[in-house]
């Protein structure tokens, strides 16, 4: 999704249509989940109260985000978000008349609100990430289709450089024949013996560094997501000029 | 502790970690602390300490468990060795060797001829008080006819000490008194000799391949002047051995006397006393032993004169043999010369013969060519 097909996609799901708006929830979750948790200076799930809070608001940012403004999407959901957890602790300590700084529901300290507004601060300046964060949400729902997630890949990842750069030129082969490629899109699964009929890899190599292969061949696939791409191409152009 | 640094941005966090991707293209797991929550898509550096892999030190770890284990149960093994404080060498004619432990439980027996494992067999040797084993041994025996009233019995033990407390061994009298016990059941007589011996002793039987027993008769016999050889002391039991030297034992006592008149019966050696025992019982069966010993200085005096005399006659008897073996040598010599000298005429008497035949031959060719010429001028 780039910056005008969210736009797009908001003001869709605003108008209305229901299932856009699943779409983005669904999307945007990772993100959600991430931003409460951030702000609450502490891991949260998605059976926590605040990060219900983090929903309800991404909701109302869906409704109420006016892409005329120039802000992007993402900042808005990050405010909207941020504003409704103060507000929730703000309640929380008047109820227990204990002003600005509020007990953590886990015991293990306070959170201050005056760090909840720093926090906020920090992210500003850090909004030219908005598009890596994009990217990186876009990659996790891809990978989703294929069965993967983020954390599995440490063990799939190549350990050695000459091996990472080994993957690569496999990926590079792979991406020759158009017909795989098709094949890869459409079944979400990685042709392994059709591949190694072809090529002379070893089906120990393949299966070895599957889920890695996959994320690198979705990568290619996409290489809209400049600074993703930068990360995993960097190090095989750093190996491929010496 | 080598630390390894990861530069990446994060795409996941998870309860218990971060993911990671990092600028080499690979993905991080890295532990997450409790209040650490990033943003998706910040950069963030990981600094892992490395420490050795759980399983290479549990490796570690056990090898050294087991090399301290297993040298533990060598010294254990090394002191269990150890226990067997004392050899008991027992000669009958089966030669035994009992090892027992410092409370003279039996140990191990070694039976050092075929005569010994016919008696040992069928004897649990184990944990055996060792009376109570030298008992069992003394019945078999005489089941086996080793031990009878006819034969000039003699039971002969050395006891050596292999750890370095020696003043607990047993005294020589109670170990005889038992014997002697178990021999007073089978209503038979023997010598008992008990001697105690050391572990020199006992290699030095080894080198030679005798019992202990043997060792030291053949040693004593030896020292006294008595020829015997290595191989009969190994065949033959020690009441044969002495029986059969009897002679020659008291002439070598008697010269030994001669040599030191000044000796006292004290200063002689044990061996002999235990042999004029040996002698008197010869004569008298054995009653008690006790009692014999009170008598022993005076048999002493008289054995030594009787001895004595013996002595110089057989210094006669030898000189008289040398004598009888020199004439025989030179008789020979004669002989032998004599035939050479006959064959040398015989020789000499053919020649002489050959020479005349070749003599008469000539002639005879002469007066026939004599014969010839006169013809011919006819």
């Amino acid at each position: 999704m780039q910056e005008l097909e969210i736009a797009d996609y908001v003001t869709l799901a605003a108008e209305g249509d229901e299932l856009t708006r699943e779409k983005l929830i669904r999307h945007y979750r990772p993100y959600i989940i991430n931003v409460v948790g951030q702000i609450c200076k502490r891991y949260v799930t998605w059976s926590d109260e605040e990060a219900s809070l983090g929903l309800l608001a991404f909701n109302r940012a869906i409704d109420t985000y006016d892409k005329k403004e120039r802000k992007s999407f993402l900042n808005y959901v990050y405010l909207l978000i941020k504003r409704d957890l103060i507000d929730f602790y703000r309640k929380e300590t008047k109820m227990q008349h204990v002003p600005l700084v509020i007990p953590k529901k886990d015991g293990t300290g306070n959170v201050n609100v005056y760090d909840v507004e720093k926090s906020m601060d920090t992210y500003q300046q850090s909004m030219e990430e908005e598009d890596l964060v994009e990217e990186i949400l876009e990659l996790n729902e891809v990978l989703h289709q294929y069965d993967i997630a983020f954390e599995e890949l440490e063990r799939y990842s190549p350990k050695h450089r000459d091996t990472r750069y080994m993957l690569q030129q496999l990926v590079g082969e792979f991406l020759v024949y158009q017909d795989l490629v098709a094949e890869f899109k459409q079944k979400k699964q990685l042709p392994v013996t059709l591949f190694l009929k072809r090529t002379g890899y070893k089906r120990k190599t393949v299966e070895r560094h599957r889920k890695y292969i996959v994320t690198l061949l979705v990568l290619k696939l996409h290489p809209e997501w400049n600074r993703l791409s930068e990360y995993v191409e960097g190090s095989a152009r750093k190996w491929g000029k010496s | 502790m080598k630390t390894k640094q990861y530069d990446g941005i994060v795409v996941k966090v998870t309860s218990t970690d971060i993911v990671l991707l990092c600028s080499d293209g690979q993905f991080k797991n890295v532990p997450r602390a409790k209040n650490d929550v990033p943003r998706i898509g910040q950069a963030y550096t990981y600094t892992e300490k490395r420490q050795m892999p759980f399983y290479r030190t549990t490796k570690i770890l056990t090898a050294i468990a087991i090399i301290f284990i297993s040298l533990v149960a060598y010294t254990m093994l090394d002191t269990m060795k150890k226990d067997e404080a004392y050899v008991f060498a027992l000669d009958i004619n089966p030669s035994l060797e009992i090892y027992t432990d410092k409370d003279f439980q039996v140990m191990r027996v070694k039976s050092l001829n075929k005569d010994a494992s016919a008696v040992v067999e069928g004897i649990k040797n184990k944990n055996k008080a060792l009376y109570e084993y030298l008992d069992e041994v003394v019945t078999n025996s005489v089941k086996k006819h080793y031990l009878s009233k006819e034969h000039n019995n003699r039971i002969a033990i050395t006891v050596v000490s292999l750890g370095k407390d020696e003043h607990s061994i047993p005294s020589e009298k109670v170990l005889e008194q038992k014997v002697q016990q178990s021999l007073k059941a089978h209503a038979i007589a023997s010598v008992v000799t008990i001697r105690k011996g050391n572990k020199n002793l006992l290699e030095e039987a080894r080198n030679v391949n005798l019992s202990l027993n043997k060792y030291q008769v053949y040693d004593e016999l030896n020292k006294l002047g008595v020829r015997v050889s290595v191989k009969d002391s190994r065949e033959k039991s020690i009441s044969t051995i002495l029986n059969e030297n009897k002679q020659n034992i008291k002439e070598a006592v008697k010269r030994n006397k001669s040599k030191k008149p000044t000796t006292n019966a004290p200063a002689t050696p044990k061996k002999e006393k235990s042999y004029t025992n040996d002698e008197k019982k010869d004569r008298e069966p054995v009653q008690d032993k006790s009692e014999q010993r009170t008598d022993d200085d005076d048999n002493n005096e008289e054995d030594r004169q009787e001895l004595i005399d013996e002595k110089k006659e057989r210094e006669k008897e030898r000189r008289e043999e040398q004598a009888e073996r020199e004439k025989e040598r030179q008789e020979k010599l004669a002989e032998e010369r004599e035939k050479k000298r006959e064959k040398q005429n015989e020789l000499e008497e053919k020649e002489r013969e050959k020479q005349e035949e070749m003599k008469e031959k000539e002639q005879e060719k002469e007066e026939a060519e004599e014969d010839d010429e006169e013809e011919e001028e006819d």
